[in-house]
């Protein structure tokens, strides 16, 4: 097939795309994704901002329309879980399986629609535009010890004399145990 | 966008031109004046006069080429997040097509930061990475804005048939 054949079938292919910007499930998706800070812009969707948004709408829109939004798509999730809603779908349930990994902070973990881990995870530590969620490296991660009751009493002295918490008390200690 | 770059980079500037001062009461050899090449997504971005027709959209990643000391290197790393942006560590590995121009973005005391030309991007992400840019070739291609570009994909080993 000569150039100028591929050429127009691109162009054709570039109409189609230009029918896809003008989903509402694409412009509810970048809306939402550019709201949190998870996307940057050059158009305007401020108009289809919703709080909540469909995990099949993001999915249509990152595999028709913006593959970026697929990308960012498992950090939003995993940071803004009660932002989405799920379905029962086989790319939600990968989704699902990113998401905990991520939760996990593997250094591995499963790819997303062609995207790979590592390229995703990146986005867990960016800051959002809210400012709440805590990026994962400032996440506490949840620990069990079994100790000594005299450790345990130890513990409690100290803690009440320099007037912090636990883990505060155990931080601080590994911390000068390092230094 | 444009304005948090630009800021970004002053205060990356400013911190230079700070530990030089430092530097010098040490009697350590001062920072050398730096380079940046932005590349990528944040590069067609940046110029809205020149990428009007595109439809664009951006993650946080900056694709840039930092001519820069490591002292540079790290505090702009540093200072990214705040903005809401973080340093692609791949940047070294993005293909920079043949006769790129750079064109002057921030002229700062120690730092000069330039962009490449909206069709040398659009060279490179179709070259390189078709999958992740496929609308946005396509829609360079229809809109005829870039005269060059379908000659200069095929000239750098692009595949029109991956757009079509």
């Amino acid at each position: 097939m000569n150039n100028k054949k591929l050429i127009e079938q691109i162009k054709k292919a570039a109409l189609k795309d230009d029918k896809n910007r003008k989903d509402i499930r694409f412009k509810k998706a970048m809306a939402f994704l550019v709201r949190k800070g998870f996307l940057k812009t050059n158009m305007n969707f401020e108009n289809y901002y919703q709080a909540k948004i469909k995990i099949k709408d993001l999915i249509w829109a990152g595999k028709n329309v913006e593959p970026r939004i697929l990308e960012v798509l498992p950090a939003a999730v995993a940071r803004l879980p009660r932002a989405f809603i799920f379905d029962t779908t086989k790319d939600t349930k990968t989704l699902q399986q990113v998401v905990c990994d991520l939760n996990e902070n593997k250094v591995n973990g499963t790819g997303f629609l062609k995207m790979p881990y590592e390229k995703i995870k990146v986005w867990m530590n960016l800051p959002l535009n809210d400012g709440r969620t805590k990026i994962t490296e400032n996440k506490k991660i949840m620990r069990t010890f079994r100790l000594k009751p005299e450790t345990i009493h130890k513990m409690e002295l100290l803690k009440n004399k320099n007037g912090t918490s636990e883990a505060a008390l155990i931080e601080s200690l590994v911390e000068k145990a390092i230094l | 966008m444009k304005e948090k770059l630009v800021t970004v980079f002053r205060l990356l500037d400013k911190q230079i031109n700070y530990e030089n001062k430092e530097r010098l009461i040490r009697g350590s050899p001062p920072i050398a004046h730096s380079r940046i090449e932005i590349l990528g997504q944040t590069s067609l971005l940046i110029q809205p006069e020149l990428t009007y027709g595109l439809s664009l959209a951006q993650t946080g990643d900056l694709d840039a080429l930092l001519r820069a000391d490591h002292f540079v290197k790290q505090s702009l790393k540093k200072i990214l997040p705040t903005y809401g942006f973080m340093y692609d560590e791949d940047s070294p590995l993005i293909f920079v097509p043949n006769d790129s121009q750079f064109l002057p973005f921030l002229n700062l005391l120690m730092l000069e930061v330039v962009v490449i030309d909206p069709e040398s991007a659009l060279v490179s992400k179709a070259v390189k990475a078709p999958e992740k840019n496929i609308q946005l070739i396509r829609q360079a291609i229809a809109s005829d804005e870039f005269p060059n570009l379908v000659e200069r994909i095929i000239k750098a080993g692009g595949d029109l048939k991956k757009f079509t």
